[in-house]
C-alpha cells in the first residue's frame, strides 16, 4: 500500500496554515497525481497561496468565505503521505493525470485502484491536457462523463484557473448530491 | 457485482482514442464481459446524443449489434436458442458468449469513433 504512512511534518504544516488562517470550519480535498502529473500548476491555478511543503507535497488554501476554509493537498503517489489521517476525512479528491502519456496514465490507474478500495469519497478523474488540442470534440465530453455515482472523469488543462474551476466545481456538486 | 473504476477509465480511454478494445476485454471473465457490454453500450448512447442529438442512430447501432449476432447464430447455435443471447449463455456457453460480446463491443467502439470522428 504505498504512501500509507503518517508524516508529523505534514500535519505541521496543516495545523500552522490552520493557525495563520485564523478559520475554525475547514474541509480537505487531495489533488493526487503519478509523479510528473501537474499537481502544482493546478493547485496554483486553483488556490491564492500555495506552499511546497517537501519534494511531494504542495498545500494550498482556498478561503471559501470567513468561516470556511478548503486546505488542498497536491501529492504525488507513492510518496509519504499521510493517507491514514486524511483519506477518512476528505471531503473528495481529484486524481490527476497527463492524457498523452501511456505511463502517467498506468500509474493514474494505480492510484484510483488504490483509493477506490479503501475511500468512499466522490472524485473526479482529471485528464490534463495543457495547452495541447482537446482529441475530441468538446460537445461529446462536455460537461463531464460519468463512470459511476461517485466518479466523473473530465479533461483539464491545469494551468488554466477557469478549467481547473469546472473540475473543484464538479466535485463539490458531487459532494453535495452525496449529502442530498 | 461491479466494474472497477480503473477498468472503466481504461475502456473509456480506449473509445476516445480510437484503439481496440479487445486487448483490455481479453482477460476478462465473462460475467465482466457483460458487464463491459452494458457500460460500452451506455457510452456509446451517450457519445451518440451528445454528438448527434436527435439524429443519432440508435436503431442502425442496434441493427448492426443484431446483425453480428445473426452471423454468429447461423453457424450453429451451441445452446439450440432460437435467438443469440449474451445474458442467457454466459454460464452454459462461455466460449461462445464470449466471441460474440468481444465483436459486438468492438462494434459498439468502432461506432462511437465514428460518432467522434477521433481527431
Amino acid at each position: 500500500m504505498p504512501g500509507y504512512v503518517s508524516q508529523d511534518r505534514n500535519q505541521i504544516n496543516m495545523n500552522r496554515l490552520r493557525e495563520e488562517s485564523g478559520v475554525q470550519r475547514v474541509g480537505e480535498l487531495v489533488v493526487v497525481g503519478p509523479p510528473g502529473a501537474a499537481k502544482q500548476p493546478f493547485l496554483s491555478a486553483l488556490c491564492p497561496r500555495v506552499e511546497i511543503a517537501n519534494q511531494d507535497i504542495i498545500l494550498g488554501s482556498l478561503p471559501i468565505h470567513e468561516e470556511l476554509m478548503v486546505y488542498c493537498y497536491g501529492i504525488s503517489y507513492g510518496q509519504g503521505f499521510a493517507w491514514d489521517l486524511v483519506g477518512r476525512k476528505m471531503l473528495g479528491y481529484i486524481v490527476i493525470f497527463d492524457w498523452f502519456d501511456d505511463q502517467s496514465f498506468a500509474g493514474s490507474k494505480e492510484i484510483i485502484e488504490f483509493t477506490s478500495s479503501y475511500f468512499n469519497a466522490p472524485f473526479i478523474i482529471a485528464a490534463d491536457i495543457g495547452d495541447r488540442v482537446l482529441p475530441v470534440p468538446e460537445c461529446a465530453i462536455r460537461p463531464h462523463i460519468g463512470l459511476s455515482a461517485m466518479t466523473k472523469f473530465m479533461f483539464c488543462r491545469s494551468n488554466k484557473p477557469d478549467s481547473v474551476r469546472k473540475v473543484v466545481v464538479t466535485l463539490l456538486d458531487l459532494l453535495i448530491e452525496k449529502l442530498e | 457485482m461491479l466494474l472497477s473504476i480503473s477498468l472503466k477509465m481504461e475502456l473509456l480511454r480506449a473509445l476516445l482514442t480510437g484503439t481496440a478494445l479487445t486487448p483490455v476485454l481479453e482477460p476478462l471473465p465473462p460475467t465482466d464481459l457483460l458487464l463491459v457490454h452494458r457500460f460500452v453500450w451506455e457510452k456509446t448512447l451517450e457519445f451518440g446524443i451528445k454528438m448527434q442529438g436527435r439524429h443519432f442512430p440508435q436503431d442502425e447501432i442496434q441493427a448492426r449489434l443484431r446483425s453480428l449476432s445473426q452471423a454468429q447464430f447461423s453457424r450453429g447455435c451451441p445452446a439450440k436458442l432460437k435467438n443469440c443471447q449474451l445474458q442467457e449463455c454466459y454460464m452454459q456457453q462461455p466460449g461462445c458468449m464470449r466471441a460474440m460480446a468481444l465483436q459486438q463491443i468492438e462494434a459498439m467502439g468502432s461506432a462511437v469513433q465514428e460518432f467522434l470522428i477521433i481527431q
